[in-house]
């Protein structure tokens, strides 16, 4: 996977730092649900398990690779 | 406050208090917001930052009580 600089910086902080790697590849591969934005990128999310079940979206970048913004959207959960 | 910006996605971050944020939201599909678990505002996040935020023109001015 490869990763944008906001992604990078951002996952310093402390309620970033516990969303695992193999959460995020997790929703990469097991999208649970996914919409294309309209500048291009990608979103998807899945729920974690281990996270209390909690859901997590990814943005990708639009060349499908580049994970840029990953978080637990709460309000997914609540629409699904 | 801090404000970040991220050349390679045109993302600037805007950061108003150090705390751990319990709460993303969606203001439109380019702005996330977040929140402390008090609700507090601690962030906001801008895609696209050169479209629509002018961030050529960036300046910051503390105006005096008169």
């Amino acid at each position: 996977m490869k990763f944008t600089s906001c992604f990078e910086y951002t996952r310093k902080r402390a309620d970033r730092k516990h969303i695992k790697m193999e959460w995020i590849e997790y929703v990469v591969k097991h999208p649970i649900d996914e919409e294309v934005q309209d500048d291009g990128r990608i979103r998807r999310w899945a729920n974690i398990a281990e996270a209390e079940n909690r859901c997590l979206r990814v943005v990708f970048l639009e060349d499908v690779e580049t994970i840029h913004n990953p978080f637990f959207d709460r309000r997914h959960k609540e629409k699904s | 406050m801090k404000i970040k910006y991220f050349k390679d996605t045109d993302t600037i971050l805007m950061i108003f208090k150090d705390a751990e944020i319990a709460d993303t939201r969606d203001l439109d599909e380019n702005t996330l917001v977040e929140f402390d678990a008090e609700g507090n505002l601690v962030s906001i996040t801008i895609e696209h930052a050169t479209e629509r935020a002018n961030i050529n023109d960036f300046s910051y001015e503390q105006l005096a009580v008169t």
